[in-house]
C-alpha cells in the first residue's frame, strides 16, 4: 500500500522543511498504477525551459515567458456561437504587467522563473486563476508546456504517493510548508503556495520517500441528472 | 422536480432560461407565502412539517380543497423480514393491503398503451414499455426487494414521507451539512428535493394505499446528502473527497481527523446498492491524470462489500443529448453548450463547416456519459426510456451507457414518471402556489380519461400535494433500474455485482429498432468529399450474442426476464478476477475520405488469447501533428474487433467537446490524455484483436491530419 500526498494552494513553505526536502537525492522511481492510471514520472527539474515557437499561438492561447513578458497572444479564443460563457473573475489585476493576464484569466501572476519536469516536458508555471463554478470558487493554477505552448490547468495541489511503510502523517508534519488537506491509508493531500510549487513539485519528486507525484486536475461540480 | 424539467428541457425553454425562470418562481411564490402558511394553517398533509403559525395576510389566491390524510406512520418501522430466494413464488407474507392510487397511472410500472392516464396531457405511450414488474412483485408477495439495502446518494431524502418511511432504515441515513442522521429536505421548499423524488422511483412502499409504487417497493432505504449542500466545514479538510469515500461505502479510505468520518461511521458499510442520479458534464476533454475519489471509492465498494460480492452502483447516464446548461472546461470554466445551435450556425455559408452536411443533426448527441472518465467499470451507466418506445429525448448516448431504464418526459405534454414529492402542499414541486401548473395538464377539457390522473390537492389521490407527476430525467431512470436490481438480489442474495450486470445485460430488450439507420442515420459529410462517416450505428450483435447500441446500452431492462435469470444464475464461462490490459502499436496514419478526414489507428493484441472481455476502457494520449490547433471536438475516437469489424463508437466528433474546443484546443505539438469506455464488445473474445482509431475530421486551414498515440486497452471481466 502506498500514501499519496496533495499539495495545494495555502502552504507557507518553511526553511528547515526546504532543507530537509531538498537534501534527498533524486532516483529513478518506481512508478504504481491506480486502477490503470498512469502516475506522472518522477523527473529531476529542468532549470532552461525552451520558449515555444510563435507559431504555436492559437486559441488556447500560450504566454511567452513566465516573467510579465507581453504576449502577442492575447486576443481571446474562439467564441461559441451558442451560450454565454459563465466566466469567473478575470479582474482584480488591472495594469498589471503582461496583457497574458487577461487573455489567460491570470489573478496572480507569478514573476521570476517557476519550470518543472511535468509529464516528461518542461512546464512553466504562470500564475493562479480564480474560477467560479457550480462547485463553488477555485484557485487554478495555470502552466504552459515549453515545447508545445500548450497551457494546461490544474489545482494548485498535488498527489503523492509514498513507499510502502512511510508514514503520511509524519511527511507532513515533517514539512512546516505543507498545508494538510487529507489523509487516508493510500493518500495524503495538502497545500502549497502557487509561488513555492515549482521548487515543491521537484523536490518531492526527488524525494526518495515518494513513488509518483500528480498535479490534482481542477474540480468538476457533480450535477443531479 | 421543477428543476430537473427547466434545466433539462432547455430545447423548448432556451438555454440559461430555466434558471431565471426558477428566481422569478420563487418570487411569485414569496408573494404568496402567506397564503401557502394558511393553507398549512389549514391542514395540509402532515408529515414531519413543523406546526405553522396563523397567516396575518388573507390569501390572494383560491385555496385548493386540502384534506388531512391520515398521518403517516413512524419512521422507523422496519421491512419485512429477509426473504429467501423463492421470492418468484408469491407467497411471501399475507396479503396486501389497498392499492396505490397512482399505480394506474405508473406507465414505468405497467404500461397499458396510449388509453392509460398518465401524468400529461396526451399519451402516445406504447403498451409494454414498461419496467415489466407485476410478474415480479405478484401483488406485494413476490420479490419486491425485502432484506435489501438501497442508498440514495443525492441532495436529500425526506425520511417522514408517508410513501417511503416504512421502508427507511432508522438511524442509518446522513446529513453532511450538519454531520447528523436526518438528510431530509427543509420543511418548506418550492421545489422537490432531488434525492426524495429519486427515492420514491425506487422504493415507493407499495400497497399502502399511497401514491405510487417503487420497482422495489419493499426495499430498505437510506439516504446520504452528497449533493446540493454544504458539507460542514473542516479546518484545512478536504471534506468533499472525504465524502464521496464514506458516501459509496469507502470508509476505510476516509480521513479519520474530518468530524464527520467518525460520526458516520461504517454506516454504508452494509448497503447493497447504490443509486447516483448526478454526474459531471463536461464541454471540453476533462484532465485524467489521476482517479476521483469517488472512483476509488466505489471500486473498494466493488471488491469490499456485500462480503466480497460488491455492491452494486448505479448512476444516471445524463440529460445532455441535446445540450447542457453548464459544462466545465479544462479551465474550470463553464459554458453554456447546445450543439445542435452551435452546427447549425456552423454550417452556414460563413460557417466553420460550411458545405458540409449532417444527415440527421438531430440525432447526433451533445453530452455523453463518455465525458465523464470516471466511475467505469464499476458504475452501471443508465440511460432513460419514454413510454413511446424509444429513449427520452434527453438521455445522452454513449458507449458507456449499461442499460435503459425509465426517465419520461417533461410530465406536461408527454408523461413523466409519478413519484414522492416533498410532502405538504406548500412545499415541493406539487404545492399550491404551482396548481393550475399540474392542473392544466390534467383538464378534463383535453381528455376525459385524465380527471383522475389530476395530482394536486383537489384530487382523491393526493389530498396532501405529496406526489409529483414531473419527476424525469436519468435521474429518474437510474433508480427504476436500482429496485430491478434489489429484486435480483432478493431473489438471489449470492450475485456478485458482476453477475447482476451481466444479467441485467442479458435480458434487457431491444428496443427502437431502426435507431442510427435508414432515414435515421447519422452521419456527417465534410464539404468537398462524398465520403460519409457515421457518429452513430445502429444496433449491432456482437460474437456473444449481445445486442448494443449507444443510445440503450443493451436495451430496456426487463425485471421479470432478470429475476428470472438471477434466481437460478450459473456464473458464466470466462469469468475472471484480474483485468487484462494490452499495449497497442504506434499509431499509424490512414487518409480516407478524399483528404477530408485522416484516420489514425493503432492494432491492440492481448496476450491472453483465451480470455473473453467484459467492458473495455481504452486510453491514449494524443500528439498533435497537423501543425495546426487541433479541436477534441473535431474528433471522433473508435474501438473496433478486428475479426467481426464491430465498430464501437467511444465518442462521436461534434459532442459538446466541439463547442469548447473552439476556445480549448490542443496546440500544434501538444498533448492530451483521453479516457474512454465501452460495453459493446461484453462476451467477445480477446483473441479477435482490436484497433483504436481516432478519425481527425480535419479543419479547412488544417493540414496533416496526423496524430500519434500508443493506446492501452484494458479488458474487464464479463
Amino acid at each position: 500500500m502506498y500514501s499519496q500526498i496533495f499539495i495545494g494552494t495555502a502552504a507557507v513553505l518553511g526553511g528547515l522543511g526546504w532543507a530537509v526536502w531538498l537534501g534527498y537525492a533524486g532516483s529513478e522511481q518506481p512508478l504504481v498504477s491506480q486502477d490503470g492510471t498512469t502516475p506522472d514520472r518522477l523527473m529531476p527539474s529542468s532549470a532552461s525551459p525552451s520558449l515555444p515557437s510563435p507559431r504555436l499561438m492559437p486559441t488556447s492561447v500560450p504566454v511567452q515567458g513566465a516573467a510579465g513578458t507581453a504576449s502577442q497572444a492575447a486576443a481571446a479564443g474562439v467564441q461559441p456561437a451558442s451560450g454565454a460563457r459563465v466566466m469567473s473573475g478575470e479582474a482584480g489585476t488591472a495594469g498589471a504587467p503582461g496583457s497574458h493576464i487577461t487573455a489567460l484569466g491570470l489573478t496572480h501572476e507569478l514573476t521570476g522563473e517557476h519550470t518543472i519536469a511535468y509529464q516528461g516536458q518542461t512546464h512553466s508555471i504562470l500564475g493562479t486563476r480564480q474560477t467560479a463554478g457550480a462547485s463553488g470558487t477555485q484557485t487554478v493554477l495555470v502552466l504552459r508546456d515549453d515545447s508545445s505552448g500548450q497551457i494546461i490547468y490544474r489545482q494548485s495541489a498535488l498527489q503523492i504517493v509514498l513507499k510502502p511503510g512511510q508514514d503520511p502523517e509524519a511527511f507532513v508534519q515533517q514539512n512546516a510548508w505543507l498545508e494538510r488537506r487529507f489523509v487516508n491509508p493510500e493518500q495524503v493531500q495538502v497545500n502549497v503556495d502557487a509561488a513555492h510549487m515549482a521548487r515543491a513539485y521537484s523536490a518531492i519528486a526527488n524525494d526518495p520517500r515518494v513513488v509518483s507525484v500528480s498535479f490534482m486536475p481542477v474540480t468538476a461540480a457533480r450535477k443531479i441528472k | 422536480m421543477s428543476t430537473k424539467y427547466l434545466f433539462k428541457n432547455s430545447k423548448n425553454l432556451g438555454l440559461g432560461l430555466g434558471p431565471m425562470l426558477r428566481r422569478e418562481r420563487v418570487a411569485k411564490i414569496s408573494s404568496g407565502y402567506a397564503v401557502l402558511l394558511a393553507l398549512a394553517a389549514c391542514g395540509g398533509s402532515g408529515g414531519s412539517v413543523p406546526v405553522v403559525p396563523a397567516p396575518v395576510t388573507p390569501p390572494v389566491v383560491s385555496a385548493p380543497v386540502v384534506s388531512t390524510p391520515s398521518a403517516p406512520p413512524p419512521v422507523t418501522v422496519p421491512p419485512s423480514p429477509v426473504s429467501n430466494s423463492h421470492c418468484l413464488d408469491g407467497n411471501i407474507g399475507s396479503a396486501p393491503g389497498a392499492d396505490d392510487p397512482f399505480y394506474v397511472n405508473a406507465w414505468h410500472l405497467e404500461n397499458t398503451g396510449p388509453t392509460q392516464t398518465v401524468s400529461a396531457n396526451a399519451n402516445a405511450g406504447v403498451a409494454g414499455i414498461d419496467a415489466n414488474v407485476k410478474a415480479v412483485h405478484m401483488n406485494g408477495r413476490g420479490c419486491t426487494g425485502r432484506g435489501i439495502t438501497l442508498a440514495i446518494l443525492d441532495s436529500g431524502l425526506e425520511l417522514a414521507h408517508e410513501d417511503l418511511s416504512t421502508n427507511i432504515l432508522a438511524g442509518k441515513s446522513f446529513n453532511f451539512t450538519n454531520n447528523g442522521n436526518n438528510p431530509s429536505p427543509a420543511w418548506l421548499s418550492f421545489e422537490l428535493d432531488h434525492g426524495t423524488g429519486v427515492a420514491g422511483v425506487a422504493a415507493a412502499r407499495g400497497w399502502n394505499g399511497r401514491g405510487s409504487r417503487g420497482t422495489a417497493p419493499s426495499v430498505s432505504l437510506v439516504g446520504f446528502n452528497v449533493l446540493g449542500g454544504t458539507f460542514k466545514p473542516s479546518a484545512n479538510a478536504n471534506v468533499g473527497d472525504n465524502v464521496a469515500y464514506l458516501s459509496v461505502g469507502a470508509s476505510s479510505l476516509a480521513d479519520k481527523t474530518i468530524p464527520g468520518t467518525l460520526a458516520f461511521g461504517t454506516r454504508a458499510d452494509s448497503v447493497d446498492i447504490f443509486n447516483m442520479s448526478f454526474g459531471v458534464d463536461y464541454a471540453g476533454a476533462p484532465t485524467i491524470d489521476v482517479p476521483e475519489a469517488m472512483h476509488l471509492g466505489i471500486k473498494k465498494g466493488t471488491e469490499t462489500l456485500r462480503n466480497g460480492l460488491g455492491a452494486v452502483y448505479l448512476q444516471s447516464a445524463g440529460n445532455e443529448f441535446v445540450a447542457m446548461a453548464r459544462g466545465t472546461l479544462p479551465s474550470g470554466d463553464e459554458l453554456a453548450v447546445n450543439c445542435g445551435e452551435t452546427l447549425s450556425s456552423d454550417l452556414q455559408p460563413t460557417g466553420a463547416l460550411a458545405g458540409s452536411v449532417f444527415s440527421n443533426l438531430a440525432g447526433q448527441t451533445c453530452g455523453s456519459p463518455n465525458h465523464e472518465p470516471w466511475n467505469k467499470p464499476y458504475a452501471y451507466q443508465i440511460a432513460a426510456m419514454h413510454n413511446t418506445g424509444k429513449a427520452s429525448s434527453y438521455s445522452s448516448s454513449g458507449a458507456s451507457n449499461w442499460v435503459a431504464g425509465f426517465g419520461g418526459e417533461s410530465g406536461k405534454a408527454e408523461a413523466a414518471i409519478i413519484s414522492t414529492d416533498n410532502s405538504t402542499c406548500i412545499s415541493g414541486a406539487n404545492n399550491v402556489y404551482l396548481k393550475s401548473e399540474f392542473e392544466a395538464f390534467f383538464t378534463p377539457l383535453v381528455n376525459a380519461f385524465k380527471t383522475l390522473a389530476d395530482l394536486f390537492g383537489a384530487s382523491n389521490k393526493d389530498p396532501g400535494c405529496n406526489y409529483t407527476g414531473q419527476m424525469n430525467g436519468t435521474s429518474a431512470a437510474a433508480p427504476s433500474v436500482s429496485g430491478i436490481a434489489a429484486l435480483m438480489l432478493e431473489a438471489n442474495p449470492k450475485l456478485s455485482w458482476q453477475d447482476v450486470g451481466y444479467i441485467m445485460a442479458k435480458t434487457a430488450r431491444k428496443v427502437d429498432a431502426d435507431i442510427a439507420s435508414g432515414a435515421r442515420a447519422v452521419t456527417f459529410t465534410a464539404a468537398g468529399t462524398t465520403s460519409k462517416l457515421d457518429l452513430d450505428k445502429p444496433w449491432q450483435v456482437n460474437s456473444a450474442g449481445f445486442h448494443f447500441q449507444n443510445r440503450y446500452g443493451f436495451g430496456m431492462v426487463d425485471a421479470a426476464a432478470a429475476v428470472k435469470l438471477a434466481r437460478d444464475f450459473v456464473t458464466p464461462a470466462g469469468r475472471r478476477t484480474t483485468d487484462l490490459t494490452a499495449v497497442g502499436a504506434a499509431s499509424a496514419v490512414l487518409d480516407t475520405g478524399n483528404g477530408a478526414y485522416a484516420v489514425n489507428s493503432a492494432a491492440v493484441t492481448f496476450a491472453d488469447t483465451l480470455a473473453v472481455s467484459g467492458q473495455m476502457r481504452v486510453e491514449l494520449e494524443i500528439t498533435n501533428h497537423t501543425g495546426a490547433p487541433l479541436n477534441p471536438g473535431r474528433v471522433q475516437f473508435e474501438l473496433v474487433n478486428n475479426k467481426t469489424e464491430q465498430t464501437s463508437i467511444l465518442l462521436p466528433a461534434f459532442t459538446s467537446w466541439y463547442v469548447g474546443g473552439k476556445t480549448d484546443s490542443l496546440v500544434a505539438n501538444g498533448k492530451q490524455k483521453f479516457r474512454f469506455h465501452t460495453n459493446a464488445f461484453h462476451g467477445d473474445k480477446l483473441a479477435d484483436g482490436y484497433t483504436v482509431r481516432v478519425v481527425n475530421i480535419k479543419s479547412a486551414d488544417a493540414n496533416s491530419g496526423a496524430l500519434s498515440f500508443t493506446p492501452s486497452v484494458t479488458s474487464f471481466s464479463l
